[in-house]
């Protein structure tokens, strides 16, 4: 291992994930990231209102009673950082181009989406194309969210590191990973309300289901799998499929049918799925004697 | 590369590093444009002074230019054109072949093109055409040819005449040597 990557994983690491139902903190020492504390969001009410500065603030106050000694990565879910793909065609265009494309299609998205509370100014837009590409993948913050993200921390005396959508995040931590399979042909990445499901080819998003329902076994993935293979006139059971998963998951899941199912530990990625799985059932097997002997 | 997370704090633009790179290749083409300019430079020097050498040596090895020839030695050149001309081989040789009963009637010679014209007469045309065959026999004139004749009958008391036209050339004058030129 390199020195410096050493001493990166000795690094605390402080991660504010928010998501449609809860705001969690999650802290790392030594490289994993560990559940700190989390709050819940209420989510009766429509989808701007959710995260107004007064809530964002009393939230962001409660998992950070006290400044951390380092800045703070906030990653947002697509809840409130909406991501789309974007079919560009074959002919190549310019940022101006792609800027429009994408503001007129999160229009479309946000005009029709059951929250009536849709950004009036002109959303923020990130888009990641390469030249040449039939597809670019674009992510959308509204402006007043980034000014409510901003007031919390100044509020909370915090510092922010980054302000980042959940799937590029997740997707830059784990391809970085010994164990990211190289021949990922799908990638699942779990979200509080939603599952999204990516078609890559090599380092990029070739196709996108932003919008899936929540799985929590392998055969729920199986099943999706199997609609977004349909879908895409594809196989996906016979190509290999990569899963981001933010807790363990049971040795019963692991038995899901897809040969070619690699679960990835988000919390550390490095970590096998199934020493975690050895791991939690010596937990539970010594949490259970020194029940008993009690 | 790795892809890396999308962050909305950050401005997006071109990376730092790739300003370096490019300023890096440019200098780099900047300095491949100026080297090449000077060795094309060089070159070129050395390919000017080769020339330069190849041109005096040429110089060197030139033969000198003639000189005009002065109205004396045209004159003599003129001269030694007609001297060259066989104007006595070809009386000569006329004159033995031209006996009894060929008489000679005319004779007329165009120096510039060497052709000889003789009309002469003869008694019988058996006489004519050896004339005509004894005058190219000794090399001085060749192509002796009997370009026409005519029998006249015989006036009262004398006897049968052909009268005949004769063609040749006299042989083409040898350039003279130096030395013959000063003997003659």
């Amino acid at each position: 291992m390199w020195p410096l990557k050493r001493i990166g994983r000795r690094s605390t690491q402080e991660c504010l994930l928010v998501g449609r139902q809860a705001a969690e903190r999650w802290s790392s020492v030594n490289g994993g990231l560990t559940l700190q504390d989390s709050v819940e969001l209420s989510t009766a009410v429509p989808w701007a209102q959710s995260l107004a500065s007064s809530i964002l603030k009393d939230a962001v106050r409660a998992l950070y009673p006290t400044s951390p000694s380092v800045p703070v990565q906030v990653i947002l879910e697509s809840a409130w950082l909406p991501v789309a793909l974007l079919e560009v065609g074959s002919g190549l265009l310019n940022a101006a181009q792609l800027q429009t494309l994408a503001r007129y299609r999160f229009t479309q998205l946000l005009s029709d989406s059951a929250d009536p509370g849709a950004p009036n100014e002109p959303l923020e837009l990130r888009i990641e194309c390469r030249a040449g590409s039939r597809q670019a993948l674009a992510y959308a913050l509204a402006p007043e969210l980034k000014r409510n993200f901003e007031a919390a921390a100044k509020a909370s005396n915090l510092q922010w590191a980054a302000l980042s959508p959940a799937l590029s995040w997740g997707w830059a931590r784990l391809c970085q990973s010994k164990m990211w399979p190289r021949s990922a042909a799908w990638f699942i990445w779990p979200e509080q309300d939603r599952t999204l499901l990516a078609r890559v080819s090599g380092e990029a998003v070739v196709g996108l289901n932003p919008g899936a329902s929540v799985v929590g076994s392998a055969t729920e993935i199986s099943r999706l799998l199997d609609a977004e293979g349909a879908r895409l006139g594809l196989e996906a059971r016979t190509e290999v499929v990569a899963a981001a998963t933010w807790r363990e998951r049971g040795f019963d899941d692991d038995a899901s049918g897809i040969d070619t199912l690699r679960w990835l530990d988000i919390r550390n990625p490095d970590n096998h799925v199934q020493r975690l799985h050895h791991q939690t059932r010596q937990t539970v097997r010594l949490q259970a004697q020194s029940e008993a002997r009690r | 590369m790795k892809p890396q997370a999308v962050d909305f704090l950050r401005v997006p633009g071109l990376p730092r590093v790739g300003w370096y790179v490019l300023a890096l290749g440019m200098s780099g083409l900047a300095a491949a444009l100026l080297c090449q300019a000077h060795w094309a430079s060089q070159r070129a020097a050395v390919l000017r002074a080769e020339q330069q050498a190849l041109a005096r040596q040429q110089e060197l090895n030139a033969p000198p230019p003639p000189v005009a020839p002065t109205l004396a030695e045209r004159r003599w050149q003129q001269a030694q054109v007609e001297l060259r001309r066989p104007w006595l081989p070809t009386l000569r040789a006329i004159e033995a072949t031209t006996q009894d009963p060929v008489y000679l009637l005319s004779l007329s010679i165009a120096p510039s093109t060497g052709q000889i014209r003789l009309d002469a007469e003869a008694s019988s045309f058996d006489q004519a055409v050896d004339y005509v065959q004894a005058l190219g026999s000794d090399g001085v004139l060749q192509q002796a040819m009997l370009s026409s004749h005519v029998e006249l009958p015989p006036a009262l008391g004398s006897r049968p005449t052909v009268k005949f036209s004769a063609i040749a050339h006299w042989a083409s004058p040898h350039p003279a040597s130096p030395s013959m030129e000063a003997g003659s």
